[in-house]
């Protein structure tokens, strides 16, 4: 373990680590574009300098040097603010900014720009540069991303992020010198399911995720700390809301699970919230129509067919439940007659995917299958169902075809089906009651991935005024039902 | 008294017809290299160049011997040798020289290299224009190779070595070591960051080491001679000859072989003076990246020795590219020509390089164009300092040495005819400050699909 002083302070860094690492140990930050720690280290913006002194044949020597390629040795003295480092990181900052447009007014970047930050930070407010400035036009690449190359500063960064940890390097750098421009091969767009983290890795403005094109500025947004439902990996996110919306999903860094990135599924998942096919009322069969209904009526019919006969209700969950709702459907089939409650399994499943870089996609497409499984053991299709049978279904799914045509054939099979969700789809086509719930981001909870880790997440945007938590609706049935068994099962009032 | 020239390499190149085998055998070609592999280890072959004290002719002047004793003794994987031909330094021209004409002697000297350093590999990386001299060296290959001088099995010793020309592209970045490697992978040529070394992490990964092309061509004259014989001629800090390349306003511009005492006057002097009429207005003594000596410096001895780093010089023997210029030059024209090449070659890799070529080009082409603002020459100057400062070199600010390539010598032009500059300004008309380019935001269907 090198022990080292920076800036005064001393600093024991762990074996490897850099000296932009090592000094954020120290809580002291040290200016960077180009480095990134998961991408290989180039050096190539050099605005990381800072000044070493160390023993060099038994004599003190000072030098400038880039921190992100310097490793952390015993016995350095690095100093991060003096004249001759400040003077650099000033250079860097001017030559960066005679070609760069400073079009921040209009740039989707502007406020996590580190071009913008550095710039009030460590640069000076006026330019030398009285020349013609480089103009280059800007241009889609694929996969919903754009190049405003004026704005580049050529960190290299998608490059070595799409060559070396996507491993697929769509993007190379081309012509030469000062005509260096990011660019995709003729007919060969961007094509990948990690793009959407490009407009995160850049360190400008320069690529622009067209979802998030000129719809708000940063500033306004409120990130909440949330976990993607959109497979059993359970990466990390931020939901950055503004307006009671979702504005765009960032990947939230969690070494354990997701590192710094998500894929594009996860990404542009938000949307589903409010999608068009979104349940937003309850709804109660009527001959073979359902017809719009309040919750009142909805759970008093529920909670009728429930009670008449416990032993043949049958409870169901789904992977996508949290499990806070898991646990309170294990208490409600507890109540009702004792036993465990079943499991619809996830039917959309693909084939796993992993990346050079360590990135991993689950080939399981609900969040929380593991736990659910272990709450309901019991698959549905293991299940007696007969025309007797009352179905009560806590699905929730976010994703159209989650359940498998032979469960949905099981459930056509029942008497009564009752289904909290939160989309109309095939299930809420063949159920009863269909109860309207809501989604990962309108609520609290905890989701397990499939290494059995658990995280928990955080509302981020107000629901649609008539759905209700799916552990509220189960508290709710549960307080109802044992009411209605304690008081002999007497009509509703 | 006028220094002569020592033509130990050069008279061999003038042998007729000793670009085939059979001439360059009678001539004693390849006796060297059995010897080092009969009757020498590589550890001794090694030892024998360390002593001899040969440096590397690319203008690092690093000892050769030391650098192939970083090699490791018993490599885990394959160790390469790459053999540096892609001369493109302004002004130098003796590599090219040595190759079209006696391609066997550099050969000789990569076997017996890679022999020492237990690399069954070499590339020679061959500057992209150079096809005549690619021809050369792969005719020579081929006769090594059916002489049974090369691939499998070498004169029945059970050593293998097979040699490869490799091509550039034609980029001047590719002449740095790392670069060429880089380029070598079939990567862009971005030069990499120091450390790690090419003898521990080089070509593919693999322990590598990077020589010159004209360095290799005494490493038969020192087997053959021994390196006490190499080590008296010349300087003893320096040994050996080296070819320097003179060219501009001299009467016989060519290539002038001598030893490393042998002063700049005595070089021009070789090369049949100044053209007449003219005076000598300033030299640059080692290609354009060397910052040029005035008509006063014109005793400095042509060795490393004179142009110690931090030294007063302030410039550097470089690739011994001599270019003279006389008094009909515009100092205002060498910087734009220099700094035109310059803008073309950088690889864009760092920022200030990138950005810093651009820029100081721009600058002095208004300044050429007698558009100069006033100011000019003080912003020029410290732009300059902030790519390549010259009196701070532990500063340096760029990954290659390339940024003070261009850094050095500007500012050492600029310092030494400052009043030449100064009048351009004052000449000039200034142009106006241009409109900033057009916001990059486009409308949707302005912009270009890939």
């Amino acid at each position: 373990m090198p022990t080292m002083v920076i800036d005064g302070r001393e600093v024991t860094a762990p074996p490897g680590a850099n000296l932009i690492e090592a000094a954020k140990l120290a809580g002291i930050e040290i200016p960077h574009f180009c480095y990134h720690p998961a991408l290989k280290v180039v050096a190539s913006c050099r605005m990381c300098f800072v000044e070493v002194t160390q023993e060099v044949r038994g004599k003190p020597t000072t030098r400038l040097t880039t921190a992100c390629n310097t490793p952390a040795a015993d016995g350095m003295v690095v100093r991060t603010d003096t004249q001759p480092v400040k003077k650099a990181q000033n250079d860097i900052l001017e030559f960066l900014l005679i070609n760069h447009p400073v079009d921040c007014p209009v740039c989707d970047e502007a406020g996590e720009c580190k071009l913008q930050d550095y710039a009030f930070a460590y640069g000076t407010s006026s330019s030398r540069f009285a020349e013609h400035r480089r103009f280059r036009h800007a241009k889609k690449l694929g996969s919903g991303i754009r190049l405003y190359t004026n704005r580049c500063i050529l960190c290299d960064r998608c490059v070595r992020f799409l060559r070396d940890f996507v491993g697929t390097g769509e993007l190379s750098v081309t012509d030469m010198g000062n005509g260096n421009e990011i660019s995709v091969f003729p007919g060969r767009p961007i094509d990948n399911v990690l793009a959407g983290n490009l407009p995160e890795i850049c360190p400008v403005g320069a690529l622009i995720a067209e979802d998030f094109l000129f719809k708000a500025r940063v500033w306004n947004l409120r990130p909440v700390d949330s976990v993607c439902p959109g497979c059993s990996r359970g990466c990390a996110t931020f939901l950055d809301v503004k307006d009671n919306e979702v504005q765009r999903t960032r990947a939230r860094e969690n070494q354990a699970i997701n590192g710094y990135f998500i894929c594009d599924d996860g990404r542009y998942l938000y949307h589903v919230i409010r999608h068009e096919t979104r349940l937003e009322h309850p709804a109660v069969r009527e001959g073979d129509q359902l017809r719009e209904s309040n919750w009142d009526h909805a759970l008093d019919v529920v909670v009728s067919r429930l009670a008449e006969s416990p032993e043949r209700v049958v409870i169901l969950l789904s992977p996508f439940l949290t499990e806070e709702e898991a646990r309170a459907g294990a208490h409600l089939s507890r109540v009702l007659h004792g036993s465990v409650p079943g499991h619809v399994p996830n039917a959309l499943r693909e084939a796993p995917v992993s990346f050079p870089g360590g990135f991993a996609i689950d080939g399981d497409k609900a969040p929380n299958s593991a736990f659910v499984q272990n709450m309901a053991p019991v698959p549905l299709q293991d299940l007696v169902v007969t025309k007797d049978t009352v179905i009560l279904f806590f699905n929730s799914s976010l994703r159209i075809g989650s359940v498998s045509p032979r469960d949905a054939e099981i459930l056509r099979r029942a008497g009564f089906v009752a289904v909290i969700d939160v989309l109309w789809n095939d299930i809420t086509a063949l159920a009863d009651v269909v109860l309207p719930g809501r989604m990962w981001a309108e609520k609290s909870g905890t989701f397990s991935n499939s290494a059995g880790m658990a995280q928990s997440f955080g509302a981020a945007v107000l629901p649609p005024p008539l759905t209700r938590d799916e552990s509220d609706v189960i508290m709710d049935l549960t307080q109802r039902i044992t009411t209605r068994i304690s008081t002999g099962g007497g009509a509703i009032p | 008294m006028a220094a002569r020239q020592n033509r130990m390499i050069l008279d061999q190149c003038e042998i007729p017809g000793v670009r085939s085998l059979a001439v360059a055998r009678r001539y004693g070609a390849y006796n060297a290299l059995a010897k080092a592999l009969t009757t020498m280890t590589p550890d001794q072959v090694v030892e024998e160049i360390t002593r001899s004290g040969l440096q590397g002719r690319g203008g690092a002047w690093f000892g050769t011997g030391l650098k192939w004793s970083f090699m490791p003794k018993e490599p885990r994987v394959e160790s390469f040798l790459c053999v540096n031909a892609d001369e493109s330094e302004p002004g130098t021209c003796k590599d090219r020289y040595l190759i079209e004409k006696n391609p066997h002697l550099l050969l000789e000297g990569v076997l017996i290299a890679c022999y020492a350093i237990r690399a069954s590999t070499a590339f020679i990386y061959v500057r992209g224009e150079m096809w005549e001299g690619m021809e050369v060296l792969e005719t020579a290959i081929r006769e090594l190779t059916t002489a049974n001088l090369c691939g499998k099995n070498i004169l029945g010793t059970g050593f293998t070595i097979n040699v490869h020309v490799h091509p550039g592209a034609g980029a001047y970045i590719c002449g740095e070591e790392t670069a060429l490697m880089e380029s070598l992978e079939g990567k862009r040529g971005y030069p990499r960051n120091k450390p790690p070394f090419p003898a521990a992490y080089g070509a593919f990964g693999h322990p590598t080491t990077i020589n010159n092309i004209g360095t290799l061509g005494y490493v038969p004259w020192i087997i053959n001679h021994g390196a006490d014989a190499f080590k008296g001629i010349g300087d003893p800090n320096f040994p050996g000859t080296l070819i320097y390349q003179v060219s501009g306003h001299v009467n016989r511009p060519g290539l002038y072989e001598a030893e490393l005492t042998v002063t700049l006057r005595d070089l021009i002097e070789m090369a049949g003076g100044v053209r007449s009429g003219h005076q000598l207005k300033a030299v640059i003594p080692g290609g354009t990246s060397m910052p040029l000596l005035t008509a006063d410096e014109l005793d400095t001895v042509m060795s490393p020795a004179s142009f110690a780093p931090r030294g007063s010089l302030k410039s550097g023997l470089g690739s011994a590219a001599v270019i003279v210029l006389d008094d009909t030059c515009d100092m205002v024209d060498v910087a734009l020509n220099m700094m035109r090449f310059y803008r073309h070659e950088s690889c864009g890799q760092c920022t200030p390089c990138r950005e810093g070529t651009k820029w100081v080009c721009d600058m002095i082409e208004r300044i050429h164009r007698r558009r100069a603002r006033p100011g000019d020459l003080e912003v020029l100057e410290q732009v300059l300092v902030n790519v390549g400062d010259i009196d701070r070199f532990e500063f340096n600010k760029t990954i290659c040495l390339f940024g003070v390539s261009f850094g050095w010598p500007l500012t050492m032009l600029i310092r030494k005819f400052r009043s030449e500059f100064e009048a351009a300004v004052a000449e000039s008309t200034p142009a106006p400050v241009p409109l900033p380019a057009p916001a990059s935001v486009l409308p949707d269907g302005d912009l270009r699909a890939p």
